[in-house]
């Protein structure tokens, strides 16, 4: 399979004062389409930073980041904007969900920036929310802000979901149940779209098709799992 | 240490706690300043009235004897009396050493009673030279002439009136209570102190031949002369002296010297005649005549038992004294001298310098209010804000054991702190600058030695209200938070579920608005306390400017109703009060003879009161007019259409001002009964007409109406289309005073000035206080949009986008306020002139569109400027670290 990502020689370094900090220090990695991955490892080990650089929420210091074929590293705040909005999803611990949206607006939201998402009502019945098209982010329960979401972030037909510690903020089974939704995003009938998520959690490593693990900067590991194990026999 | 941290967190909050700061600031500085000097002009007015006792009455005829004066002490509450004449003269000055050139001014001059060896009443208090002693030889000068011109005691005065002259040393500089403003006339609205001035000195110093002269013009003397051929012949066909005097002149003193008399007659008629002679002659037909007992004195001031209420509300009474002096104005009214009784309201200097001092309390009372309103809204929403930022804090001093209430105080010093700190500021900053700005400026006119800044109890009040207000709101935003358990305190808040609001319609309106206007139409909605906060917040700065610049509108508005609507000419002569009729009669063949004349009179109000008041009897044809309700002018002989209920040419039929019907509840159906002012005839006359005046609420009445009542139609003003600008009065026989209408007109723009002062300083300060409001509007809103800002930038919208949507909402709030701060200004102005402003004017809000403009453009400006500012932190927004920081 075609590399969905390629990191070449990355660093990415913070300036405080006279003091550098290298939150990512020489990184290579590759990861291929239509692969469920995760990447594991502790507090400040350069997780999130990993995830932004391949997010195109922040420019590497050096090296180079390649996502979909496009080489993002040295992107224009502007191309970074309308790169996140054509082939990047997010999700987020506390999903961050506009709370004066309904459920659907906050999906249609994506149509506002870019034309190849898919139709917000159906990326909303996916995620099992069909009910609950017209209601507010407050009238919904932590799981099913995150199902909220995970569907704007299907909407838009990504080519990456990109997804920081999505189960963090939610009971095991409601967890189940969304990294259930986000591994069927790897499917080839849901278009084979690769996930990446970044946990602290190393019972979800079990699911992955892929465990990266990161310390001080650098890739520790990349396990490829030869047999990812089913969402509901995991329990944490 | 919690005093560390919550110097820490101000520093780190510096522009919420700023903003506090800024506008507690602001309002104390305006409410300080303003309060101090009006307090200090009413106390120290109050002060210098009842130090120098001022006096309570003034009465006036054509000489007060000692006779009238034991009958009018005699009077059940009067403490004390003195009499005194007053005159207009012309000084000129001569500085001692000739360290200056000489000059001439018109001066008063106050001749005090001989008899008076100690002033008791109208005492001077005397910053430079010596006191009061009527033996020693000089005068007293008013200080503010005297420091405008440089005058000092040994520098000499020279008073000229008509052939008069007297000449003396100045021995002091003085103030005296009703002498607190003076003008030259009635023809001067705003007297620059350099150019007229006053003193007093004893009757003394008045020359004998112009008081032996003032005896000879008297009816009586003047008759002898005629006579005087007659009588000699009488004489010379034989009649001896003494049958003359029984014969022909019955009512004269038998002992009269008639041979000297008529000896002396000649030089007495030809005016050749010496001080000496003049004295001889009066003497021979007066053998009981004494100098001393021959000056005249027409005005008697009157000291009443008791306190006289004050400016200062601390200092007024229950109204006893008031139904005290009524009742002595009647008892007095019964003594044959008296023509007239007045009060302090009547006097012009005490009526002048009192409204003064209450101009600015409407102002800075209403401005202040305003002030305050809008700060606190935004205190209140500042820190409730803050507090909820604190949360996390909150949760960990709770945890690590502070009892509720050491929190409770440290949450609440914060508000504490800054408030007290900015109303300190407010103090410090608002007295000094603002406070002895405006008085400096007010002493510039009226003269109250000793006086100074008053900070009044109110003023510390409304400091701790503030401080307190402050501290509740902190009190209040810290409560919810703190009655929690500390564990929950520790975690998030959890935004409520509420499973029972209501679903969004499908297909509904919503739904075919765009993303930005349904994202904000719901953010409004939800932040509904945020939302209004900077709806009132706009609307209250946006009414706050369109105030101070109409204000400024309608004051120029009025001056135009009065100098072009009503006063319609070029040129006003004020004519002499002893004119003759030869002179008149020039003035009419070189003028014209559109004239009026003031009659003082007394009238009963429709609550029974006794009142005083004016009727201008005008035959101006039309040079001064009179108003309709819209301000249109018409000639008194055309009447007011609509307006008019009778016959305006009937004998005594009034003009009545709409303010003055409404105030004092005249009946326009029934009569009013009224005198002129020394004279008993009383007239009940019915109301003919309603006219309307900016400036003055009184009656008129047409010269047809007056002479039908048998009055004598004696004008005091002429009115004239020539331009006489530079013209001297002196160059005029039978006049007094030349004014022309732009002088007139600038004269009463020099008086509003100080009002427009502090117009100007409300206008920078409401502006200030717009700019701050709508900057912690924007500061506030983009705060809490920040992460959803963050959201919008990593799903990939651009920075223009996201501007897009901020802005909007922040337009919406501004033009809501804007539309609501514009028809509001206009009310609140209104209402300050129409019901705040005095009773003697009637007019309200004239807001020229430019003021409206104004306002509009620069609430605009202020809040597209502060969006501008405001948006670039979008640019700067870390998404990730904002995403996380609201985790």
């Amino acid at each position: 399979m075609a590399d969905k990502v390629i990191l070449r020689d990355v660093s990415k370094i913070y300036k405080t004062g006279e003091k550098e900090y290298r939150a990512l220090d020489h990184v290579n990695l590759n990861i291929e389409e239509g692969r469920f991955v995760v990447i594991l490892g502790p507090s400040g080990a350069g997780k999130s930073t990993l995830l932004n650089l391949i997010g195109g929420m922040d420019n590497p210091s050096e090296g180079d980041v390649i996502v979909n074929g496009e080489n993002i590293s040295n992107y224009s705040d502007k191309q970074l904007s309308d790169f996140r909005a054509h082939s990047i999803g997010f999700i987020f611990q506390f999903y961050n969900i506009l709370p004066s949206l309904t459920v659907l607006e906050n999906v249609e939201l994506v149509k506002e920036i870019t034309t190849s998402g898919i139709n917000a009502k159906q990326a909303v019945e996916d995620v099992g929310l069909g009910e609950h098209l017209y209601k507010f982010p407050n009238q919904l329960s932590g799981g099913e802000q995150q199902r909220v979401s995970i569907a704007r972030a299907i909407a838009k037909n990504p080519a990456l979901l990109l997804c920081d510690e999505p189960t963090g903020a939610l009971d095991s089974m409601t967890g189940a149940m969304v990294l259930k939704i986000l591994k069927r995003q790897c499917d080839s009938d849901r278009g084979n779209n690769t996930v990446i998520i970044v946990t602290h959690n190393a019972l979800i490593a079990d699911t992955a098709d892929v465990v990266i693990r990161v310390k001080n900067g650098h890739i520790e590991s990349v396990y490829e799992n030869p047999s990812p194990m089913n969402i509901d026999d995991v329990s944490w | 240490m919690l005093i560390r941290k919550m110097l820490r967190d101000i520093k780190n909050n510096f522009t919420q706690f700023v903003t506090i700061f800024a506008m507690v600031t602001i309002a104390m500085t305006v409410y300080a300043g303003i309060c101090s000097y009006g307090d200090g002009m009413k106390v120290s007015g109050d002060r210098f009235y009842t130090d120098l006792n001022m006096p309570d009455l003034w009465l006036s005829g054509e000489g007060f004897t000692k006779s009238d004066m034991e009958k009018i002490k005699a009077v059940s509450g009067v403490k004390d009396a003195m009499r005194y004449i007053s005159i207009s003269m012309t000084g000129e000055i001569e500085y001692a050493g000739g360290r200056k050139a000489s000059f001439t001014v018109p001066m008063e001059g106050n001749f005090i009673d001989t008899a008076q060896k100690e002033i008791t009443i109208n005492r001077f208090h005397v910053t430079e030279g010596i006191p009061y002693d009527p033996d020693a030889e000089g005068m007293w000068l008013g200080r503010l002439f005297a420091e405008a011109r440089d005058i000092h005691p040994g520098d000499t005065i020279s008073l000229t009136y008509e052939e008069t002259e007297i000449t003396g040393k100045v021995l002091g500089i003085i103030s005296v209570p009703d002498h607190v403003y003076v003008t030259q006339d009635s023809s001067v609205i705003f007297q620059q102190a350099k150019d007229f001035g006053w003193v007093y000195m004893s009757m003394r110093y008045f020359p004998r031949e112009a008081m032996y002269d003032r005896i000879i013009e008297s009816e009586g003397i003047q008759g002898f002369l005629e006579s005087r051929d007659e009588l000699a012949l009488m004489h010379e066909n034989g009649m001896s002296w003494r049958d003359i005097l029984v014969t022909a002149l019955s009512d004269m003193d038998p002992d009269t010297d008639l041979k000297t008399a008529l000896d002396l007659a000649p030089g007495i008629a030809n005016d050749t005649a010496g001080e000496g002679e003049k004295h001889d002659f009066i003497k021979a037909l007066d053998p009981g005549f004494n100098p001393e007992d021959a000056y005249v004195y027409p005005i008697v001031c009157v000291d009443v038992e008791g306190e006289a209420p004050g400016i200062y509300p601390g200092n007024k009474d229950d109204g006893s004294f008031d139904k005290k002096i009524d009742r002595i104005k009647n008892e007095l009214y019964t003594i044959d001298a008296v023509d007239s009784v007045t009060g302090r309201d009547m006097s012009s200097s005490y009526a002048s310098y009192k409204s003064e001092a209450e101009e600015g309390d409407t102002y800075s009372g209403m401005f202040t209010f305003l002030f305050l309103f809008i700060a606190s809204l935004s205190v209140v929403t500042t820190m409730n804000r803050f507090v909820k930022k604190q949360r996390m804090q909150i949760g960990a001093l709770k945890a690590l054991g502070f009892r509720n209430s050491r929190i409770y105080r440290h949450y609440i010093s914060y508000g504490f702190f800054v408030s007290l700190v900015g109303v300190v500021t407010g103090f410090a900053i608002g007295i000094p600058t603002l406070g002895v700005h405006f008085f400096d400026m007010e002493m510039d006119f009226y003269d109250v030695s000793g006086g100074g800044l008053y900070i009044a109890p109110k003023n510390y009040i409304v400091a701790v209200l503030i401080v307190i207000m402050v501290t509740c709101v902190t009190f209040f935003s810290s409560r919810k938070i703190l009655s929690e358990p500390a564990a929950q305190t520790l975690k998030l808040e959890v935004p409520k579920i509420k499973p029972k609001k209501k679903s969004e319609k499908p297909g509904g309106i919503m739904s075919r608005l765009s993303f930005a206007v349904k994202w904000n139409l719901r953010d409004v909605a939800r932040s509904k306390a945020r939302t209004m906060m900077g709806v009132v917040g706009v609307a209250g700065s946006t009414l706050l400017i369109v105030m101070a610049f109409g204000m400024e509108d309608s004051m120029n508005h009025y001056l135009d109703w009065e100098f072009s609507n009503i006063l319609r000419f070029k040129s006003k002569l004020t004519m002499d009060s002893d004119i003759t009729n030869v002179e008149r009669g020039d003035l009419y063949r070189e003028y014209g003879n559109s004239t009026t004349q003031n009659v003082p009179i007394e009238y009963y109000d429709g609550n029974g009161m006794l009142q005083t008041s004016v009727i201008t009897v005008n035959d101006s044809s039309g040079m001064v007019a009179v108003c309709d309700h819209d301000q249109n002018p018409h000639d008194i002989n055309e009447g007011i259409p609509g307006n008019t209920f009778g016959d305006i040419n009937a004998p005594g039929a009034l003009y009545a001002t709409e303010k003055l019907v409404i105030n004092k509840k005249i009946d326009t159906n029934g009569k009013i009964r009224w005198h002129i002012l020394g004279i008993d005839d009383w007239y009940e006359t019915k109301i003919a007409a309603i006219n309307r005046d900016p400036q003055a609420q009184q009656f008129a009445m047409t010269r047809a109406a007056f002479e039908g009542l048998g009055e004598k139609y004696e004008p005091d003003t002429l009115y004239t289309d020539a331009d006489l600008t530079g013209v001297d009065d002196e160059e005029i026989d039978g006049v007094s005073a030349i004014s022309t209408l732009s002088s007139l007109r600038e004269q009463m723009g020099g008086m509003l000035n100080m009002i427009k002062g502090m117009l100007g300083l409300f206008i920078v300060m409401s502006g200030l206080l717009g700019f701050i409001i709508i900057y912690n509007m924007g500061l506030l809103s983009m705060s809490e949009k920040m992460y959803q800002f963050s959201t919008l930038k990593v799903l990939g919208f651009g920075f223009y986008r996201i501007v897009k949507i901020y802005t909007m909402q922040n337009i919406w709030i501004t033009v809501t306020g804007i539309l609501l701060g514009l028809p509001m200004g206009f009310v609140f102005t209104d209402f300050l002139f129409k019901y705040a402003i005095g009773e003697d004017y009637d007019f309200g809000a004239y807001i020229e569109p430019s003021a409206y403009i104004i306002a509009t453009l620069g609430t605009m400006a202020v809040m597209i400027f502060t969006s501008i500012v405001l948006a670039r932190n979008i640019k700067k927004i870390d998404m990730v670290a904002s995403l996380k920081a609201n985790e």
